[in-house]
């Protein structure tokens, strides 16, 4: 008996030497960590000065105005009234927001968990009213990881949140990876 | 562009008991493997098909998820609530509503349901956008826009980047008509191959279809469906939206105004930079 862990123990060791070794450890290094909120917190939506456009979404025309999601932020509104010189007005801070829709005074936005309405009557002050829980499934496959980003990153766990941006870090022992 | 993740298994932590050895080293074996998962990323890229998928009627909201169709009832406005869900095939990526009709565009197919009067849509016609046996899932942008019985369907393999997602495999880019007056039973009445066409407008008799990386086509429309280009507005965009004589074009940076009171002297007015 002695003698068959012997020749294991041997083995392991030449394992070791080969594969053992070369176990793959998460990956260490600077890298791109997911910046979680919870989808229950509707205190997040607020309307904000104008923002800069950067990942545009869908688009809607309603009236004068002129709404641009920022995808997984929010929706620009832009006043069209004069068509000639049309303005950003507001930007509305909806976290996780890609998809969306107005009847009248009613905003109804995704969180990319839940269908959200919001009063939007006062454009400059918009209000949480109700939401329907778990419309959408938050595995959201185009915000599971950064964007114009090549390199390591912390995996996505939307059982933590919902993700609403990505911050540099030193990351040790991840498991994702972008590369071409 | 694809990217791939790659995601490493983390190396178990355990305390080694001689008895398990041989089978934590086969275990090592299998662990040693790393696992890639691919994501179709073309979807992410800031210009390609990002249509509204959620539409309001009456009472009723309907949400087009990645592959369902969710009904809500918002009769009480402080209490809504899912009423119903239904699978789509393929990832759906737009909503049209047009009276109690909702035309949905995936990747695969078009989808028109009819919206009972309990507010719970019904499936009446499933059209595949490609069909004898073909690779059916082409990553294809698909808008839907129909007026008076007449449906148009963009469908483009180009993505901003002018790759071609399906590698020269299967390549579709063109705009395609369809009958519906039959709503189970759409009848394709003409197919006309385009650049990369991507948004639909349709006004009164005109319909504008914007091409990522050429200008957009302006249409006049007959009553059978046929199609006469009869002007151009220049430049490439991925979205369009057309009313009562004013057009907005939009691409990744900018939305363009134009008057097209004369659709044979189209007039730029307005640039918003985004």
């Amino acid at each position: 008996m002695q003698n068959v862990y012997r020749t294991l123990l041997l083995f392991c060791f030449s394992l070791s030497l080969t594969s053992c070794f070369d176990l793959p450890e998460g990956f260490t290094g600077m890298g791109m960590k997911p910046v979680y909120i919870s989808p229950d917190d509707f205190s997040v939506i607020y309307t904000t000065d104008p923002q800069e456009t950067v990942d545009q979404g869908s688009f809607l025309v309603n009236g004068d105005f002129i709404y641009i999601n920022e995808r997984f932020k929010g929706i620009h509104v832009i006043d069209n009234s004069n068509s000639f010189d049309p303005q950003k007005v507001y930007f509305w801070n909806i976290p996780g927001n890609s998809e969306f829709s107005i009847d009248g005074d009613l905003l109804f936005a995704d969180n990319s968990r839940h269908l959200i309405t919001i009063d939007i009557s006062d454009p400059s002050d918009i209000h949480y009213v109700s939401h329907v829980k778990d419309v959408y499934s938050g595995d959201n496959q185009n915000n599971n990881f950064p964007t114009d980003y090549i390199g390591i990153f912390e995996c996505v766990d939307f059982k933590k949140g919902i993700v609403v941006d990505w911050e540099e870090e030193f990351l040790e022992d991840v498991n994702c990876e972008i590369a071409w | 562009m694809m990217i791939s993740i790659k995601i490493n298994y983390l190396t178990p932590k355990i305390i080694i008991m001689r008895h398990i050895l041989f089978l934590l080293a086969l275990s090592f074996i299998a662990f040693s493997c790393t696992e890639v998962v691919e994501y179709d990323t073309t979807e992410d890229s800031a210009i390609s098909g990002k249509y509204n998928t959620l539409k309001v009627i009456g009472d009723f909201i309907y949400a087009v998820t990645d592959s369902e169709l969710v009904t809500i009832d918002n009769s009480n406005v402080e209490k809504p609530k899912e009423i119903d869900r239904q699978l789509l095939e393929g990832k759906a990526e737009n909503l049209y509503a047009a009276e109690n009709v909702l035309f949905i565009g995936t990747e695969t197919d078009m989808f028109i349901f009819s919206i009972a009067s309990n507010g719970i849509p019904f499936l009446e016609s499933e059209t595949a956008h490609i069909q004898w046996g073909q690779e059916s899932n082409i990553g294809v942008c698909d808008p839907v826009v129909a007026h008076n019985d007449i449906a148009y369907v963009t469908l483009s393999s180009l993505q901003p980047d002018n790759s071609d997602p399906c590698g020269g495999w299967i390549s579709v880019n063109e705009l395609r008509v369809y009958d519906v007056e039959n709503l189970q039973a759409p009848e394709l009445l003409e197919t006309r191959a385009l650049s990369a066409p991507q948004g639909l407008a349709a006004d009164g008799d005109l319909l504008f279809v914007t091409n990522l990386n050429s200008d957009t086509n302006v249409f006049e429309i007959d009553h059978e469906g046929g199609l006469q280009l009869i002007n151009t507005i220049e430049g490439g965009a991925h979205n369009v939206y057309a009313s009562d004589g004013k057009v907005m074009i939009i691409n990744s940076t900018e939305i363009k105004q134009y008057d097209y009171s004369n659709v044979n002297d189209i007039v730029h007015y307005a640039t918003i930079v985004l």
